[in-house]
């Protein structure tokens, strides 16, 4: 009887560690915190959202913006072929049907992120092109589909004796 | 007189009939040897009998002592839901200590830089710290991993660009590249200036 009382309360324990630890892992992040240049636009809810992070490659010997984070695919070729990276901006775009989201890049180009299809609780299928400003298509469309945490990036442009790389990650 | 031994211990377990016994005693009367005998069966009888009690008490002794050497095993045999449910949760309590193990391993780290930034008191750390959290979120959710993201299709208009993987330890990112150094822009102003 003492063994398996010893037994219960090892399994109450375990499992009550168990469960603060997911929950502390999965406790949903702040919304409307302040930070980055395009924090001021984050979305209220946890709806699905595209956070694009738009970086400026360059070789300027200044290393990689701490603000990155970890995005390991900056030590990979091509990307390993720029020594610097900087955060121009980064943007929460919510992801809707039917509402295109429209971002001002900082070579004057505009990129428009729309929801097409929620296959899962947790992926998308989402749409992407990119305009120039005299209208023209310059990546007239790309069609993605992607789980949440996941990410594409879009990288080439000029800008700056450099180049722009746009990642853009599915986060809820 | 003779006395045959068989009536005489007849006689002496009061097993004889009447004129038996008439008999038997005019021989004790008679012949001392006979009464020796008689004696002798009555010594030899209560011998028997306390041999034999003896032997009932031994023998009493034995199943005792049997008895008390089965009853401490006896009273050791506890019931079998106890040791099963010991195992059991034991076994699960292991199994969730494992699960909590792999998933703490699962989750991606904080990023390096926000600690220094966020200690400096920049408020971009702070922005950075906050990004981090769903990266973590996200990696729970991730269990079991789902296949890396797709391009669906692209369409590179007048452009030519080319669409390949980036494949990490963590990961595999899809990568649209286009360069467009053949067509500037006609308000990049800060294109025509490196040109």
């Amino acid at each position: 009887m003492r063994r398996a009382s010893v037994a219960c309360c090892a399994l109450l324990a375990a499992l009550t560690v168990q469960g603060y630890a997911i929950s502390a892992f999965a406790e949903p992040p702040p919304s409307g915190s302040a930070g980055g240049p395009a924090q001021g636009r984050p979305d209220s809810d946890q709806n699905l959202a595209a956070e694009v992070l738009i970086l400026h490659a360059t070789n300027e010997k200044k290393g990689i913006d701490p603000r990155i984070g970890k995005l390991p695919e900056l030590g990979k070729p091509p990307f390993s072929n720029y020594d610097s990276y900087q955060v121009l901006d980064r943007v929460r775009l919510p992801l809707k049907k039917d509402a295109p989201h429209v971002l001002k890049l900082p070579n004057g180009r505009t990129l428009q992120v729309l929801l097409l299809d929620e296959p899962g609780p947790n992926s998308v299928r989402l749409s992407a092109s990119i305009n120039r400003p005299n209208g023209k298509e310059f990546l007239p469309l790309l069609e993605v589909k992607a789980h949440v945490g996941q990410a594409f990036i879009v990288a080439g442009q000029s800008h700056k004796k450099g180049i722009l790389v746009v990642v853009i990650r599915i986060v809820r | 007189m003779t006395v045959s031994r068989e009536l005489l211990m007849r006689y002496h377990d009061g097993e004889v009939s009447d004129e038996e016994a008439r008999v038997v005693e005019a021989a004790l009367e008679q012949e001392p040897r006979v009464l020796e005998e008689l004696e002798a069966y009555s010594e030899l009888g209560s011998f028997v009998r306390v041999w034999g009690e003896a032997r009932v008490a031994d023998s009493f002794d034995i199943a005792d002592s049997v008895m008390q050497k089965l009853e401490p095993p006896i009273a050791r045999v506890h019931p079998l839901w106890p040791r099963v449910a010991t195992w059991v949760s034991l076994g699960v309590a292991i199994a969730a200590g494992s699960v909590l193990v792999v998933r703490s391993w699962s989750a991606p780290p904080v990023t390096p830089g926000a600690p220094s930034a966020m200690r400096a008191g920049q408020p971009a750390a702070l922005a950075l710290s906050a990004a981090a959290v769903p990266e973590v979120s996200a990696a729970l959710e991730e269990e079991p991993k789902p296949p890396p993201a797709t391009i669906e299709s692209v369409d590179f208009g007048v452009n030519a660009g080319t669409v390949f993987v980036v494949s990490t330890d963590s990961s595999e990112t899809p990568v649209v590249w286009m360069p467009d150094d053949a067509e500037p822009d006609e308000d990049d102003g800060d294109r025509s200036e490196s040109l």
